[in-house]
């Protein structure tokens, strides 16, 4: 199989009208992210590994922290935890912007890029770029640089970020907020193939909120874990024909990300997330990966509304500069977090002030197996259309999916071999 | 207008995601020219010619060295964007280390993945410019983007980061006996990190008189906690290993 600038191939094999295989080849250059951890410094870890993804430095970031921290038992205050919340809202409402009007909608509304759809949608594009901006707003404001941001450290952040900043990125929050609804107009002119594949959804979960950063690992069939247990019911492994590792459960392909968090924890969504959800006609469960596009507009609004709530928060309590001290030893300590794409887990051993061991599991890791069921699934129904409206098609499945290498816009190389 | 390419090699993207969260400049820059590749506007066109490339990213498959070679060929001017194009940045750690037990720590026994050396595209074609940093400075971005565009040459500034962080009146955080690396590192980014009390690591790579020993002496005269020349070196090694101009 060739490589293709775009990162992802696929190679679906078909005998006599059956699929007999459906092979996702991701060509990421590998980095060997676990491998170059091994003998850092400890406090390295969330700088490193905020370098893996520059859309989601903040997910990795806050799960690499959590890990040192655990090792480390190293508590975190009131005003942290708000603090990492807030920082993560931020993130999830521009990675969501970005996947529906930049990835989404120029499929579904016939355009081949966002550039090409600004010429019917202008005003929407501008909106979306005001959209965005407040996620970035948010980010600079606590994190003081949206992509990889400088403040977040061991313990705490090394410096607060300023009250008169926070009100003012509040101020814009809620002055964009009325217009935020033409979002949702523009969301249900997705014409969404009526599609369901059932199986177990697996999402961070509590019993007060619509987590992103704390509680166990629930799933839709009722399963519960602690997070440091993770790698007791997920297995990882390789296959011959891609770079990137696949996670299965008991040998069976799961969900992460938007549809899981939505059916796991919808009854914590914001009144005005729960409003969109409705104006979806979305009813959990959910098991059609094409309306992840329509959960991650209910996310957004969920993001937007639970940040102005954590700046009253932090504002009516006033933020202090808190002193963010550790004392290094031995340890082992596990972060899992929710990333835009879904569960984000780190894992590290450390001896000596060193990394002696790490692991990662990405969120797209874990969605790889499904995107192949999803293929498998889907495309006999669409077996008698032509190749380019199957590649599309397919493409549609894998973005609704948001895999890492979903940004590039047309990266699907699809090669179908009929016997 | 000028033919502009923006292309992406082995990295985390965040200098491309940086340029596309200039949310209030984005629409005006982008309208100065004429865009032919960006990934996450538009289609992958490698064709040019193009008056201007930006390529994020460290080379490290065949097919990248193929890719910036023709990006050279193509381009009248070629500009590395960010610390892993410039320096091998983070992908380039693993170049310090035995590439067989990285490969191992990650992939085990399954033998069919190599690792091979993240390397700077200064250190395949000739880079015309370098924009530092992980990520880029979007103020720096921007005055040589508007350089560029207006075929002036953008200032390239050659002091360490000290200078920028004295001008805003920031503690020296060597004092505080913290491990700051900002006196051997390229000034631009306004001193982002110890502006919020966190020490420089380097992201923007080596002044053009970087000395080890120096910062060796500026950590024992400050009482900073660490371990000699080889710490410092291992410093060096996150963001800057594949600066060449580094002395000991």
């Amino acid at each position: 199989m060739t490589k293709v600038e775009g990162h992802a191939s696929l190679h679906v094999r078909i005998k006599n009208g059956v699929i007999e295989k459906a092979e996702l080849d991701v060509e990421e250059s590998a980095r060997f992210f676990e491998g170059i951890l091994k003998g850092r410094r400890y406090d390295e870890a969330h700088r490193i590994t905020s370098r893996v993804c520059g859309i989601c430095s903040i997910a990795h970031q806050m799960a690499a922290l959590q890990a040192v921290e655990d090792a480390l038992d190293v508590k975190v205050s009131e005003q942290t935890n708000l603090l990492r919340d807030l920082l993560t809202h931020g993130m999830f409402l521009q990675n969501h912007v970005i996947h529906t009007y930049f990835f989404a909608l120029p499929d579904y509304l016939g355009y081949s890029s966002a550039l090409e759809m600004m010429k019917d949608y202008r005003d929407d594009i501008h909106l979306a770029l005001h959209l965005k901006k407040l996620g970035n707003l948010i980010m600079s404001a606590v994190g003081e640089r949206e992509v990889h941001p400088i403040t977040p450290v061991i313990g705490g952040f090394s410096v607060p970020p300023k009250e008169e900043k926070l009100g003012s990125v509040r101020e814009e929050l809620l002055r964009w907020k009325d217009k935020m609804w033409r979002m949702v107009e523009l969301a249900k002119m997705m014409d969404i193939p009526d599609f369901e594949m059932k199986q177990e959804h697996f999402a961070l979960s509590t019993d007060r909120d619509y987590t992103l950063l704390h509680g166990c690992i629930r799933s839709t069939e009722g399963e519960s874990y602690r997070c440091e247990t993770y790698k007791e019911h997920f297995t990882e492994y390789l296959e011959p024909y891609s770079t990137s590792k696949f996670v299965v459960k008991e040998s069976k392909s799961f969900l992460v990300g938007p549809l899981a968090r939505f059916n796991i924890n919808h009854r914590f969504l914001s009144r005005d997330a729960k409003k969109v959800m409705k104006m979806f006609g979305l009813k959990p469960p959910v098991y059609n990966i094409y309306k992840a596009n329509l959960v991650r507009v209910v996310e957004a609004f969920n993001s937007l509304d639970r940040s102005v709530e954590i700046i009253n928060e932090l504002l009516e309590k006033g933020l202090k500069q808190e002193k963010v001290s550790h004392i290094p030893k031995d340890g082992e300590g596990v972060g899992v977090v929710e990333a835009p794409r879904g569960l984000l887990y780190h894992w590290y051993r450390i001896k000596d002030r060193r990394i002696v061991k790490a692991d990662i599991v990405t969120p797209t890791a874990q969605n790889l197996k499904s995107m192949e069921d999803g293929i498998k699934k889907y495309l006999p129904e669409i077996l008698d259309r032509g190749e380019d409206e199957i590649k599309l098609e397919l493409e549609k499945m894998i973005r609704a999916f948001d895999p890492c290498f979903s940004c590039s816009a047309h990266f699907l190389e699809l090669r179908i071999n009929r016997t | 207008m000028k033919n502009v390419g923006f292309f992406s090699l082995t990295c985390c993207e965040g200098c491309q995601t940086t340029i596309l969260d200039m949310d209030d400049q984005l629409m005006d820059m982008l309208g100065k020219v004429n865009v032919k590749s960006f990934r996450w506007l538009k289609e992958f066109n490698d064709e040019g010619p193009f008056d201007i490339v930006f390529v994020e990213g460290a080379v490290s498959t065949p097919e990248e060295v193929e890719l910036v070679k023709k990006l050279r060929e193509k381009s009248k001017i070629l500009v590395a964007l960010g610390d892993c194009a410039a320096f091998g940045g983070v992908p380039a750690i693993r170049d310090f280390m035995d590439q067989e037990d990285v490969r191992r720590e990650v992939y085990g026994d399954y033998t069919y993945l190599e690792s091979i050396e993240a390397t700077a595209i200064g250190e395949h074609v000739k880079v015309d410019y370098m924009l530092r940093g992980c990520p880029i400075d979007k103020s720096e971005f921007l005055s040589y983007f508007n350089a560029l565009v207006n075929d002036e040459r953008p200032v390239e500034k050659r002091y360490a980061v000290c200078l920028e962080c004295k001008r805003n009146g920031n503690k020296c955080l060597l004092k505080d006996g913290i491990p700051c690396i900002g006196p051997i590192t390229l000034a631009g980014c306004n001193s982002a990190c110890p502006n919020v009390g966190v020490p420089c690591f380097g992201c923007r790579g080596p002044t053009p008189n970087a000395s080890l020993i120096a910062v060796k002496s500026m950590f024992e005269t400050n009482g900073v906690d660490f371990e000699g020349i080889k710490d410092i070196k291992e410093r060096i090694i996150e963001f800057m290993g594949r600066a060449k101009f580094v002395r000991e």
